[in-house]
């Protein structure tokens, strides 16, 4: 199993195989479960596995030059009177623009005193950025010359599939852990009530709200209709439905073997999470990178990013955008913090379907453009900037940030250096070349 | 805001036609009367009967091939799912007459005096804000919410409410965006409920003249004469979601066309001076670009225009959206999606459109096209129910009663129900509307989930086990008289007769084996045994096949 996959693994047998050994349920038939519906993890059989990924999707359009904010640049300035990160200096500090640096080896550009984090995400600053963990690409996203859609559901599909092909359907994350040797048990988890599309396709993947709430529940005897939907479900076709149904009795008997209200399965390190979704959804994935079920990639999501109007100053504490970027800085924070040491062998990463336009608009909102941010934390990431961006920003015929850094570049490297992917080409098919960043530590 | 000058002239804003949802019966009846047609008449006949269109003379839909439709299908695709009884009913009626007559409504019953003492479904948007704020801040939505449950249980005209379903996806609103979501209820009678078998052209301008969805795409601050200018969320929205769409990747109109449309709906916005208008629709020409505008490679233009017009070429605008070739393709793909399969053949997308366009964009002869097409016949099972279709399935199949009090047990247990099942009524959050695909409804938490909402209405007392107000099932009622000899024969009955699906003979046997009476044994050992045949209820209504339509 560290070889690539064997016609016959990829025909989930030998999954089937592990399942049957492990997991003591009536129904036995894939190896790969998707837990609840807004997450899905998987985790790797051999001892040489890579690290757990999550993909981060900020639904609605992420506005790339609030959250990584070019505060000093003069165009930005004009073009945003109202919305604009305020520089040091110009507020109190807990209000102004955190400073960034370039990371590693690589200095794209020269962004001293010119880029900054939000305010709204100190607590992202003072932990992972501070501790070397976070790396930031700017001006990111899908290159016009393959598509520069700004629809959000064309978009979303282009990002989730990978391509904007049209002959690929499947999901990206599902294309990795087909690559992967090893892949086992419940591999890939989508959190929330519906499988992302980025985790949809072969290899299979586990929606679940929680790990403690995955299991058969309100039949008058749940034992008796376990094994009656066990037999309705049946393995071995490609009916999704059939399938679907066959792995979540398949996945019931791994999850519901751990005791989920034991200790190390609560937040670790002091970290504190808050009640939103996201925040509530990483906890999860914790608990689960604790259990130690075999997870190896995870989908979550957070929306609200779809900002046309009233995004607010930055230096108010209330204001919506503040909110948003608070809520994500103080999430990653917590989940950082949370897992510790373990980060050594988690590598997040966020997506958004397209960024904002530069100027603002008469609402005190934007509406969608092209190039966003993206962030990559983990214990083994180098942290900075990285990428290419351009030297003033300007109203442009279409009023964009122009993309210059394809967004899966940085997410092959990931995949390739840290989980372990013997090759990208068929989980990136229409990406082309470009030297590494350099964003992970091997 | 409140000091700005009056709407101009050319506002001549018809509220829309609201039959659909008026209580006054009276109404109903006599709207009724209108569409009484001859019941069995065959389908070209009725054809010829439907409004022609604006552009010329109705021409229709060539030659229907002859039905081939079974009624097992047609109730599957037509309705929120079979009631006992249905389908041997449609078998004696034949399943052309009763696509027919789900097509008109004609002598069909309706839900609405259930619903008749939920004023919010009736009242302006001015009213509802009064019953928000004096009376009780979500009665608007627990009254819309109880009335969807309703109407879509209860009510004959399924094929109606089923597209009542599909049209307020179409033209989705979040309601719980702004503060305002009182503003819902008057959008969804006057714009999805006026029109869900009516002219797609006419629900188009009704939606755009509806204050939910100006607020919801942020079209209240599309004011040409800030700094900043024109916000472009609706007009994209209008054209990417709404009419011209994209199909399989391919987009008609450009990133410039929705710059020049958001200029033209510039100044769409509400009425908020005191009076009987008061968060209505109103143009305000101070917010209105008077730009020229060029759209669509041309195909539709308007001159620099002066101060208080350009209103009228909105209205213009959408005509020329509503019929434009890439809109029929788009509504039709939708509709074929979601009567066929996720992936519907083009030939018969293609051969809708063009009674669509050529009916004026009447919705009936679209539909009629598809229901008699050998695609739709073929494509049985093809579609996972998603979570409201399976709950309303499940209380359909089960003959279950409920409290129907909006603020009551049932209808919250039910509310709640939705929440977790991932599709909560009138809360989507994003424009594009619930999907309307396989995938993202087959998840292994949502298999979870729909199991234990399932096992839970079939176990009886679904809302509360204390009360009066709750979903109940009588088991017994359901069982076939007489019975016949086996559990197993037994059990299979109970997928025809309830289901309206055949299971599998080997998961007949092993549904028996899970809840412990094999399936020789007598019928009795199950009949009798009242926790284990609501067990194997509830387990028959998890089964895949009713999974599907």
């Amino acid at each position: 199993m560290t070889t690539a996959l064997s016609a016959e693994a990829q025909s989930g047998i030998s999954r089937r195989t592990f399942l049957a050994g492990t997991a003591a349920t009536a129904a036995i038939s894939a190896g790969v479960v998707t837990l609840g519906g807004n997450y899905a993890f998987a985790t790797p059989e051999n001892t040489e596995h890579g690290d757990v990924l999550v993909a981060l999707f900020l639904r609605g359009g992420a506005d790339g030059l609030s959250l990584v904010a070019p505060h000093a640049m003069p165009t930005y300035r004009a073009l945003r009177p109202t919305i604009r990160v305020k520089s040091p200096g110009e507020v109190e500090p807990e209000n102004a623009a955190l400073p960034l640096s370039a990371g590693g080896a690589v200095a794209p550009f020269d962004l001293d005193g010119v880029f900054g984090l939000h305010p709204g995400m100190a607590a992202l600053h003072a932990g992972p950025w501070s501790a070397g963990n976070l790396a930031v690409i700017h001006a990111a996203g899908m290159p016009a010359s393959e598509s520069d859609t700004r629809s959000h559901f064309d978009s979303m599909r282009n990002w989730e599939v990978g391509t904007a092909g049209m002959t690929y359907s499947n999901g990206f994350l599902n294309r990795y852990l087909a690559t992967l040797p090893g892949v086992e048990r419940i591999d890939a988890v989508g959190l929330g009530g519906s499988l992302q599309r980025s985790l949809s396709g072969q290899v299979p993947a586990f929606s679940m709200h929680s790990p403690s709430s995955f299991s058969v529940r309100g039949f008058s005897s749940n034992s008796r209709a376990r094994d009656a939907l066990a037999a309705f479900y049946d393995a071995g076709t490609t009916d999704l439905l059939l399938t679907t149904g066959a792995n979540t009795m398949s996945a019931i008997g791994m999850v519901n073997a751990v005791d989920w209200s034991q200790p190390q399965f609560q937040p670790q390190n002091g970290a504190v999470y808050e009640s939103n979704g996201l925040a509530q959804g990483l906890r999860q994935v914790a608990a689960l990178i604790r259990a130690n079920v075999g997870l190896r990639a995870v989908a979550l999501d957070f929306g609200g990013w779809d900002t046309h109007e009233g995004m607010g100053a930055p230096e108010s504490t209330d204001s919506y955008f503040r909110r948003q970027a608070a809520a994500l800085g103080n999430s990653l924070a917590a989940f950082a913090q949370d897992l510790g040491s373990d980060m050594n062998e988690v590598t997040l990463f966020t997506m958004s379907e397209f960024g904002r336009t530069i100027n603002e608009n008469g609402s005190g909102g934007t509406d969608h453009g092209r190039a966003s941010v993206q962030f990559v934390m983990g214990g083994n990431v180098r942290g900075g900037v990285y990428g290419s961006f351009v030297p003033t920003i300007a109203d442009g015929p279409e009023g964009d940030l122009t993309v210059l850094n394809d967004w899966r570049r940085s997410v092959a490297e990931v995949m390739a250096v840290r989980g372990g992917a013997p090759s990208t080409s068929t989980i990136f098919p229409t990406l082309g070349g470009g030297d590494p960043f350099g964003l992970c530590v091997p | 805001m409140l000091d700005s000058p009056a709407a101009p002239s050319d506002v001549e804003l018809e509220p829309a036609a609201s039959d659909g949802e008026t209580p006054s019966s009276q109404r109903l009846r006599s709207r009724r009367s209108l569409f009484t047609l001859p019941l069995a008449a065959g389908l070209a006949a009725s054809a010829a009967c439907t409004a022609p269109g604006r552009q010329g003379p109705p021409p229709a839909d060539p030659q229907p091939p002859p039905l081939d439709v079974s009624a097992e299908v047609a109730v599957d695709k037509l309705t929120f799912g079979p009631t006992p009884g249905l389908v041997d009913a449609v078998k004696a009626m034949g399943v052309a007459s009763w696509i027919e007559r789900q097509l008109t409504r004609a002598g069909l019953s309706d839900a609405e005096h259930l619903v008749s003492s939920f004023t919010s479904l009736t009242n302006t948007n001015l009213q509802n804000y009064q019953l928000s704020a004096n009376v009780k801040w979500d009665l608007h939505a627990k009254e819309l919410d109880a009335a969807t449950i309703i109407r879509a249980t209860r009510s004959e005209a399924q094929l109606y409410e089923v597209m009542c379903d599909f049209w307020s996806n179409h033209f989705n609103t979040w309601r719980s965006k702004t503060w305002m979501g009182f503003l819902k209820n008057a959008e969804h009678r006057e714009v999805v409920r006026a029109h869900a078998l009516g002219r797609f052209s006419d629900m188009l301008v009704a939606s755009a003249h509806s204050s939910a969805m100006l607020d919801y795409l942020d079209n209240l601050p599309n004011d040409a004469s800030t700094p900043g200018g024109v916000n472009e969320n609706y007009a994209r929205e209008l054209m990417e979601l709404h009419t011209l769409g994209i199909v399989n990747g391919t987009q008609v109109h450009t990133e410039d066309d929705v710059h020049q449309v958001a200029k033209l709906i510039s100044g769409w916005s509400i009425d908020w001076n005191s009076g009987p208008n008061k968060y209505g629709f109103r143009f305000a020409p101070w917010m209105h670009s008077l730009d020229a505008v060029s759209v669509l490679n041309g195909a539709f233009e308007r001159p620099a225009r002066r101060y208080g017009q350009g209103y009228d070429d909105g209205v213009r605008f959408l005509q020329v959206l509503a019929n434009h070739p890439a809109t029929a393709r788009h509504i039709c793909w939708k509709l074929c999606r979601r009567f066929l399969s996720d992936d519907p053949p083009m030939s018969l997308v293609e051969s809708a459109a063009q009674v669509f366009l050529a009916n004026g964009t009447a919705i009936v002869p679209t539909l009629r096209h598809i229901f008699v097409s050998a695609e739709f016949a073929a494509s049985g099972n093809a579609k996972v129910r998603r979570p409201f279709e399976q709950l309303i399935a499940t209380l359909r199949a089960l003959n279950a009663t409920f409290g129907t009090a909006p603020d009551g047990k049932s209808i919250s247990a039910l509310r709640s129900a939705l929440d977790v099942l991932g599709q909560p009524i009138f809360e989507r959050v994003s424009p594009d509307g619930y999907p309307d695909v396989n995938p993202y409804w087959v998840s292994s938490a949502a298999l979870l989930e729909r199991w234990r909402v399932t096992g839970e209405i079939a176990r009886n007392g679904f809302g509360s086990r204390k009360t009066e107000d709750r979903v109940e099932v009588n088991p017994l009622a359901l069982l076939p008289n007489p019975l016949p000899a086996t559990v197993g024969e037994l059990v299979s009955r109970l997928g025809t007769d309830v289901a309206n699906i055949a299971i599998p003979g080997n998961d007949v046997t092993d549904l028996c084996n899970a809840v412990g009476i094999p399936a020789a044994s007598a019928a009795t050992a199950l009949s009798t045994n009242l926790p284990k045949l609501s067990l194997v209820l509830g387990l028959i209504l998890c089964h895949p096949l009713f999974q599907r339509r």
